[in-house]
């Protein structure tokens, strides 16, 4: 009986029986996090895919401005100019840049967009339920 | 198809490492398994990135050539040296009457296979820096034609066009080679390192300790919810986590056999460590550093076979090195974050207000729940065993985490582009959860080591020699 106790207070017995025990522990949490993916049914959507609309005529173009009046922060950003470049890859996204002859527009008011394509000289040729506009720089 | 690629390459990181161990003795098949997955892969990209640099521009057909013709040319090259050494072509692989507990771990990998891809499906295109980053420059490779350098100059720093590109290549070369879709080539690339980070962890402790213990540690790895959370999200932190791991383990057994194969072993998986994100680079950095230091001070060994196994490592390193070498030099722009004119720029944390930030965000991610109390388990059994830690060559696993640790501090002291708060809970995690494997192997190696003259293997009847 000594011996048992003695071994069962060495410092191995109790470090594989906190690592028996861990393991059942994070057994139980993998389960229940298993169980509470497997209970969601809301569609995974690709990031971007706002911005599906612009494709096939950015298709074949280099590059193309990203106009935002949106917080593009590392810190506060929502991610819309990086779901954009994603979406649209391989056409490089200049944000903050107009120079270009396609420019993207995403606004927190059409008050902002009107003013812009005032501004930038250029005519909006799509636009999509997510107040997402492309717009083409008047020739 | 696309499944095919993956097998191809491990078939070359197969006899890449049979190559390297034709004169040592048998490497156990659950070793070699994830080994050759890594050393694959790695050389894939390594291929697929030169092709890139050859034809300037995504070449489906060159890539494949180049990769078939390497694998023949290895092929040949094992078929040489074992008919020169009169061995018999069958790869010194140990496995003959498998114990019950091997088999007790390949049906729990093989569940849990399943659960971690049915996790990954949840979150089919990762996590933000997996579309952000990774996924998007795989895109551009594949894409963007002949103006796939755009990635380091023209794209915006949000998308850190100074980071290596080993995961993109990886999937770039599966989908040349099987044309299939670019976002389930990533999810499997994750999964697949997943799993394999975790039978290296379970093989690499079973050459030193008690194969029960080894299996405990695996699956305390493996049925963590946030490492499998992390691993499936798509991110290069899986591949440093991976090769990590498997430059951790090589370089203790390299020390343990002095074995020349080894050595160039770790210096091959160092090379591909550093082409994975610039914290590859100093993890190279401080491990080669430590090795060095080791191998030259120590008095108890022979500098005849330290200078043998420094040589390995280095000419390991020449194999795989050459692709970040020429990606920092050529290609990428200088990283903001890595600052050289401290004087002209305002380090704002650099004080006593930045110390605190970082250790209370060190101790509330330690603490946090997500992490299922791993890092107060991991810490008990450092402060426990805190002379073994520092006992032989375990001192250079010990240290490289203290090294390396500092190194971060540092880095998060020296920030000037962002709001410490805000870049330690967007960063710290990923840290943890890249160190996390290493850390068990350290723990548990240094732990349980078996003493130096017990083999856990079983002898391979086939090495017995005849009378």
């Amino acid at each position: 009986m000594k011996r048992f106790l003695t071994k069962c207070l060495q410092l191995e017995t109790i470090l594989l029986t906190a690592t028996i025990f861990l393991v059942c522990y994070n057994a139980f949490f993998l389960f229940v996090y298993v169980m509470t993916q497997a209970g969601k049914k809301i569609a995974v959507v690709e990031p971007g895919s706002q911005y599906a609309d612009f494709q096939e005529i950015l298709h074949g173009v280099k590059e193309a401005g990203f106009l935002t009046n949106k917080d593009t922060s590392p810190e506060k950003n929502e991610g819309e100019f990086l779901q954009a470049q994603y979406f649209l890859a391989p056409t490089i996204l200049d944000l903050n840049n107009a120079d270009h002859q396609f420019v993207i527009l995403d606004y927190t008011s059409p008050v902002y967009l009107n003013y812009v394509l005032k501004k930038i000289n250029a005519v909006p040729i799509k636009d999509n339920e997510y107040q997402k506009i492309l717009a083409q720089k008047r020739k | 198809m696309f499944l095919l690629a993956y097998f191809i390459s491990f078939l070359m990181g197969f006899l890449i490492l049979h190559l390297l161990t034709r004169n040592s003795k048998k490497i156990p098949f659950l070793l070699i398994v994830p080994l050759a997955v890594g050393i694959g892969l790695g050389f894939s990209a390594a291929v697929t990135f030169l092709s890139f640099l050859l034809f300037n521009k995504f070449n489906p057909p060159a890539i494949t050539c180049f990769m078939l013709g390497l694998l023949m040319l290895l092929f040949l090259l094992n078929l040489f040296f074992h008919q020169k050494q009169n061995n018999t072509p069958i790869p010194p692989v140990s496995w003959d009457n498998p114990p019950l507990i091997d088999l007790a771990a390949c049906a729990l990998w093989t569940v849990l296979s399943f659960v971690i891809y049915f996790i990954a499906s949840k979150h089919p295109f990762g996590q933000w820096d997996a579309w952000a980053l990774w996924n998007m420059k795989t895109k551009f490779l594949v894409l963007s034609g002949d103006s796939w350098r755009s990635i380091f100059d023209k794209l915006h720093w949000h998308t850190q066009p100074d980071y290596p590109l080993l995961l993109p290549f990886i999937n770039v070369w599966i989908h040349a080679f099987s044309g299939a879709p670019l976002q389930q080539i990533s999810l499997t690339t994750a999964v697949l390192f997943a799993m394999s980070c975790n039978i290296l962890l379970y093989a690499g402790l079973r050459q030193f300790i008690k194969k029960e213990i080894a299996l405990l540690a695996s699956s305390l790895l493996l049925l963590h919810p946030y490492y499998v959370f992390c691993a499936t999200a798509q991110y290069a932190d899986i591949l440093l986590a991976f090769y990590l791991l498997a430059s951790l383990i090589i370089a203790m057994i390299m020390l343990t056999t002095k074995n020349a194969g080894s050595a160039v072993l770790l210096g091959m998986l160092l090379g591909l460590l550093t082409f994975i994100k610039n914290e590859g680079l100093v993890m190279m950095m401080v491990l080669i550093s430590l090795l060095v230091a080791y191998l030259l001070w120590n008095k108890e060994k022979d500098q005849k076979s330290s200078f043998q196994q420094l040589q390995g490592i280095f000419i390991g390193l020449i194999l795989t090195i050459w692709t970040t070498i020429f990606f920092k030099l050529f290609l990428a722009p200088p990283n903001r974050d890595i600052l050289i004119d401290y004087a002209a720029r305002e380090l704002r944390f650099f004080n006593g207000q930045g110390v605190w930030l970082i250790f209370s965000a060190l101790g509330r991610e330690i603490l946090h729940e997500r992490w299922c109390h791993i890092w107060i388990f991991i810490l008990f059994i450092f402060f426990a065993g805190f002379q073994k830690f520092f006992y032989k060559e375990r001192k250079i696993l010990s240290l490289f985490f203290i090294v390396y640790g500092g190194v971060v501090i540092i880095i998060y002291l020296t920030t000037a582009n962002f709001d410490l708060a805000w870049r330690l809970k967007s960063t710290l995690g990923r840290i943890f959860f890249y160190l996390l494997p290493s850390l068990l192997f350290c723990c548990f190696y240094t732990f349980w080591r078996l003493p130096e003259h017990t083999k856990p293997e079983s002898p391979n009847p086939r090495s017995k020699k005849k009378p």
